[in-house]
């Protein structure tokens, strides 16, 4: 063994985990089927000429090999039918999709909040199985006027191997690790009148071992950085956490005043490191780890020009890079993102170059039903910044006339 | 045998070695888990006859360096991204020298030709011998070994830090040449 082995053997330690043998079972039977349809085709064609050919031979897809896409309900509404039952206490596959449907009730529910089982997060398996979080905490009452707090949030990690949400029994945040069924209680407890009062994010770094708590508030308590292990817990020098990066050995926080936003750089102790004021060119908006692996890189989207409260939506046609030590833009990269995409709720990392963007599924393309719920939902994509190419990661629809969802489980 | 039997259990069961050779190959997870979906399903529609000759692994590791080549030459050049790269050594004080000359490996190795990279990969991950390699490439011994001596020339010019963990390798392929 030559020390070149050693340390290439280190390298493809970290290689991450996969699970893949579901995928490669469906993909073949998907090529075989295609194959088999191409046949079929193709013996009318000798007859009909060139254009039936040509139908063929679009159908054979030119042998194009790869779709990460899983065999899932993303076409459906999800919250139709039965409740599904409890989160097991044990492993569990790796998560996709994370909801809230309020019990699909329509109308002001800040005083009188749906509650019981069908108030609770939903999760959604790769596979398409559907959980319950029945120890977590899913809409709430708030005694404010605003509907905007009335869900305590629940986060799923980039590997999907995590989530993390708000258990009220104890009143705090827990992390539940669905290889194992391990659970990391955060050390700080936030009492449920805190989440009343401002609402609260979580994001997780990309390797999962950090979770972030923000609160989204001018007025809020600081920010948490938790240890997704132990649950120790290191407060923030500010309340909005945009990105930890791949390990959070950099945390980036925003705070805005005046209309001028400064980033806050901490580390992982949370001692502030510097701050630095960003770029009046740069629209930040959305919830997530917005910052790339590499610690530094942030990904931001087209937003309103500044001083503009409202008007149409911008497209979203590019993602602006921005260096968080300098605040200023260090590139653009354009995105071939559908033309009907609203604006994006989050924004992560899937890869090097690859930012997962997920959308609001546009209100307006549908119209109530005859028990007036409207199909509402999200869109994930994976946008590789060196092609501008975006695929469909999968997509959330709903039914109901208010919903929270999230996203995760897009990194492999 | 039904057309997939023993598919996905063989998956689970090699996944994440052959996971590791694409993650070297490819330099980027979300890559190299593409590298090997497509690798693995272009072995499954043949997966009966596979399955027979009784040493699957061996051909889906032939696949595998097969596309990774492949790839790279339909996509074209990789280009490095300038906002997406590994973590820098530089405010990450936890970096030991051990992990900062592995990290210029890692940054030295992607910026390899494909043809080389799966040299060093095969070479020196794999533990293949010249004779092996060769067949997993098809090609002839003699391109083996002139692939590998400048594969491991241009890693000393890309990271000249790396001469030390690139001196065994490259006195260990002399004395196989000789």
């Amino acid at each position: 063994m030559t020390r070149l082995h050693d340390a290439l053997n280190e390298l493809a330690e970290r290689a991450p985990q996969t699970d893949l043998a579901g995928r490669v079972v469906a993909d073949a039977r998907d090529r075989a089927r295609r194959r088999n349809r191409t046949r079929l085709l193709a013996v009318p064609a000798v007859a009909a000429g060139v254009a039936a050919v040509a139908v063929a031979g679009s159908l054979a897809g030119g042998g194009e090999p790869k779709s990460r896409e899983v065999t899932s309900p993303t076409k459906n509404v999800l919250n139709t039918g039965a409740l599904p039952g409890p989160l097991p206490a044990g492993p569990v596959e790796p998560m996709k999709y994370a909801f809230l449907d309020f019990c699909r009730r329509v109308g002001d529910m800040s005083r009188n909040p749906p509650a019981g089982e069908c108030a609770q997060w939903r999760v959604v398996g790769r596979s398409g199985r559907q959980w319950r979080v029945a120890d977590g905490l899913g809409a709430h009452t708030v005694r404010t006027d605003t509907y905007m707090n009335g869900s305590a949030p629940l986060q799923i990690s980039d590997d999907g191997r995590q989530i993390a949400y708000y258990r009220q029994a104890d009143e705090r945040f827990v992390v539940r690790d669905l290889t194992s069924g391990q659970v990391a209680v955060v050390a700080q407890r936030v009492p449920v009148a805190d989440l009343h009062r401002t609402p609260a994010a979580l994001a997780f770094s990309g390797d999962g071992r950090r979770l972030a708590i923000s609160f989204h508030s001018a007025t809020a308590d600081r920010a948490l950085l938790a240890d997704t292990t132990t649950g120790k817990v290191h407060k923030l020098p500010g309340s909005w956490v945009v990105g930890l990066g791949r390990d959070a050995s950099t945390v980036t926080l925003a705070e805005s005043r005046k209309g001028r936003t400064t980033l806050l750089l901490a580390g992982p102790d949370g001692v502030l490191r510097e701050r630095v004021r960003l770029s009046p060119k740069v629209h930040l908006g959305g919830g997530g780890n917005m910052v790339a692996p590499d610690g530094h890189t942030l990904a931001t989207l087209p937003g309103l020009p500044p001083g503009v409260q409202d008007g149409p939506a911008p497209r979203l046609d590019r993602v602006m890079l921005v260096d968080v030590r300098t605040g200023k833009p260090v590139g653009t990269r354009k995105v071939q993102m559908p033309g009907n995409t609203w604006p994006a709720a989050r924004v992560g990392w899937a890869g090097r170059s690859t930012v997962f963007i997920s959308t609001a599924w546009p209100l307006d393309a549908t119209a109530p039903d005859a028990d007036h719920l409207f199909t509402m939902g999200e869109r994930g994509h994976l946008a590789d910044l060196e092609t501008g190419r975006v695929r469909v990661f999968g997509t959330i629809l709903l039914k109901g006339g208010q919903i929270e969802t999230g996203f995760g489980g897009f990194t492999p | 045998m039904a057309r997939y039997d023993g598919l996905a259990e063989f998956v689970a069961a090699r996944e994440q070695a052959l996971m590791r050779s694409a993650y070297l190959l490819t330099g980027d997870a979300h890559l190299a888990e593409d590298l090997l979906q497509s690798a693995l399903v272009r072995v499954a529609v043949r997966w009966q006859r596979v399955a027979t000759s009784g040493n699957p692994e061996a051909y889906v590791r032939k696949v595998l360096y097969h596309e990774h080549i492949g790839w790279w030459r339909s996509r074209g050049r990789h280009r490095d991204h300038p906002s997406a790269e590994p973590p820098e050594p530089e405010g990450h004080p936890d970096f030991a020298d051990d992990s900062l000359r592995t990290m210029m490996l890692w940054q030295a190795l992607r910026r390899l030709a494909p043809r080389q990279r799966a040299v060093i990969v095969l070479r020196f991950y794999e533990d293949c011998s010249e004779a092996e390699t060769a067949t997993l490439l098809d090609c002839s011994i003699g391109t083996v070994k002139s692939q590998t001596h400048r594969a491991l020339s241009r890693l000393r010019a890309l990271e000249p830090g790396l001469a030390d963990l690139l001196a065994d390798a490259e006195t260990a392929t002399t004395e196989v040449a000789r």
